[in-house]
């Protein structure tokens, strides 16, 4: 093994160098090794005092709202029933709040009917909520808003032009074979029951994980 | 013809022998492979400097999987949902494929952060590696990206309200946002342009930025141990690099057995379809200790949060000079990047244990 430079010239170097800094330091009276901290340090304070000031200047400027609800805005039934299932399927814990929005899209259809909901489903749905049933619940709100899954989802910046509903089922070149699932089909993470083909992957992983440590751990001729 | 007939059996051995040798010095003539055994540090051999190979390998894990999984999605709002779930109980593997790209884009994120720490811990940004500091930033934060772009191609509640923090986003980085606002590509849906970026503009950028990353590491060497100081000779015993390489492979290869295993035990999620008006859900666990600072500061969080901690990041080499590179010589550093660390840690814990909360305007 060769050594770009003979190590008595960088020993001198380094010692050079340590020797400039130690006299710096002996100047100040500091240690070596801790010269400009102070400086280090109020520089970093700077930083963090000066984004603290701007988030804080922007929070005063633009607080946070919760998405939806507020007032004078335009009340919609499809879309409360929807914000209702979408709270009992993701946080089941406010239950209460998908029990709000039952209540005022009835309330809304009951002033204004746009005939767009089953409101005997809206109203098992409330029910349902009342007595904590989330499954029955979250059955009764998907029957309310019937069954086209995507029919009142809108893309949040804008919708998309290129393609009409129902596309997506047709066959023919440049088509995929994809069908719509429901609204509420989803799949939980977390551990599940491994299938044949999760065990075939176990077993990959192992056979993998053997020949990885054998390339680490084995010693090559020539070296080590 | 009397001489094949009467020929004695040669030794089989020598001559295969010298026809490999022949062969490698062949290829070597033509690929110069040999010029991979420069000298390395032994130290480079271990897990800590590995780290960095290992994010990687995790790219390369991702992107292969990626390609195979684009074959099978639709990125379009009416589709993309339908195409995920049909990935994963319809196409063949298509959920193993699907787990091990999501456990993979963990992965990476989990080995950029130890790669980064590792670096900061030994001083490894110092003089004369300051920018490759600074490219190793930029690829952190392409690696954010790319992990954001990616959760919200499956467009279920959770992809759904990100892109809507995204618009948000948009809106606070005024110019710099037009990417991503509705008058920006008419005709083509966010969900579609996020997708290009994923698949397309953001590894196209990663691996320009990796080119010029492994050309500094090469240009500068392996950087050394904490205990040689700036200027210093890194005089540990020195081994061929395809000895690094092999023991990269070994380690590459126990990471995909990791990932593959983490795939067939558990079930990559996938939620109900969104809906507007509503934020019910959280973010992938990366983006925990964002959405604590959201929760305090509002949408603009998402902005500040990100960019404190890169400046913060970024000013290191500048303000931490001192040719030591010892940790226990560079206290305020360390101290400094405990504290912030500390507090992110703090913060991703505090959403894990915590609901949903509501930020958008």
């Amino acid at each position: 093994m060769t050594v770009s430079r003979p190590v008595e010239i960088l020993d001198s170097s380094l010692r050079l160098r340590f020797a400039s800094d130690a006299t710096f330091d002996v100047a100040r009276g500091r240690r070596p090794g801790t010269m400009k901290n102070g400086k280090r340090l109020i520089a970093i304070a700077m930083i963090v005092i000066a984004a603290a000031v701007i988030g804080a200047t922007t929070w005063t400027i633009s607080p946070a709202f919760a998405h939806g609800g507020e007032e004078g805005e335009e009340v919609d039934p499809v879309n409360l029933v929807e914000q209702a299932l979408a709270i009992v399927i993701n946080t089941p814990a406010k239950a209460d709040e998908a029990l709000e929005r039952v209540e005022a899209a009835l309330a809304a259809e009951a002033e204004e009917p746009t005939g767009e909901l089953d409101i005997a489903a809206v109203e098992a749905a409330a029910e349902a909520l009342e007595t904590d049933d989330l499954h029955e619940a979250e059955d009764a709100l998907v029957a309310a808003l019937g069954s086209d899954p995507h029919a009142s989802v809108d893309e949040p910046v804008r919708e998309s032009a290129s393609k009409s509903e129902g596309d997506h089922t047709e066959e023919g070149p440049g088509n995929s074979d994809v069908v719509a699932h429901g609204p509420t089909e989803r799949v939980d993470g977390g551990f599940s029951a491994p299938s044949r083909t999760d065990i075939a992957a176990l077993a990959a992983a192992a056979a993998l994980a053997a020949g990885g440590f054998a390339f680490v751990y084995s010693k090559k001729r020539g070296n080590s | 013809m009397t001489d094949l007939l009467t020929a004695q059996p040669k030794d089989d051995s020598t001559e295969d022998l010298s026809r490999v040798a022949r062969w490698r010095a062949a290829v070597d003539e033509r690929l110069g492979i040999s010029a991979l055994r420069y000298p390395v540090p032994r130290h480079s051999n271990t897990v800590a400097w590995t780290l960095g190979g290992l994010t990687l390998a995790s790219l390369v894990i991702l992107v292969l999987t990626g390609i195979l999984l684009a074959q099978f999605y639709t990125p379009t709002p009416q589709d993309a949902r339908d195409s995920v779930l049909h990935i994963q109980s319809q196409v063949p593997f298509g959920s193993l494929l699907r787990g091990i790209h999501i456990w993979a884009a963990q992965a990476m994120f989990v080995l950029a952060l130890a790669h980064l720490a590792r670096i900061l811990i030994t001083g490894s940004y110092k003089r004369p590696r300051e920018a490759n500091w600074l490219i190793g930033l930029a690829l952190l934060g392409m690696v954010f990206l790319l992990i954001f772009t990616g959760s919200t191609l499956r467009w279920d509640q959770e992809a759904f309200e990100a892109v809507a923090h995204n618009s948000e986003l948009a809106g606070l980085a005024g110019g710099f946002g037009t990417w991503f606002t509705p008058e920006f590509g008419a005709g083509t849906a966010v969900v579609s342009r996020l997708y290009l970026a994923h698949v397309s503009f953001l590894p196209t950028v990663v691996f320009l930025l990796l080119i010029l990353h492994f050309a500094l590491v090469r240009r500068h060497g392996v950087s050394p141990s904490s205990d040689v100081p700036v200027g210093g000779v890194d005089d540990d015993t020195k081994v061929p690099f395809t000895e690094h390489v092999r023991h990269l492979v070994g380690w590459s290869f126990i990471l995909l057995s990791i990932l593959v295993a983490l795939a067939a035990l558990t079930s990559a999620p996938i939620g109900a379809a969104p809906v507007d008006g509503v934020e019910v859900t959280k973010p992938l666990w990366t983006f925990y200790w964002v959405f604590q600072l959201e929760n305090w500061i509002g949408i603009d969080g998402l902005f500040w949060a990100p960019t404190v901690v890169m400046l913060f990041l970024a000013a290191l080499p500048f303000l931490d000079r001192s040719p030591q590179r010892r940790p226990g010589r560079r206290k305020w550093v360390i101290g400094s990047a405990l504290v912030l660390f500390g507090a992110l840690t703090v913060f991703t814990l505090m959403v894990a244990f915590s609901g949903p909360g509501a930020h958008l305007t």
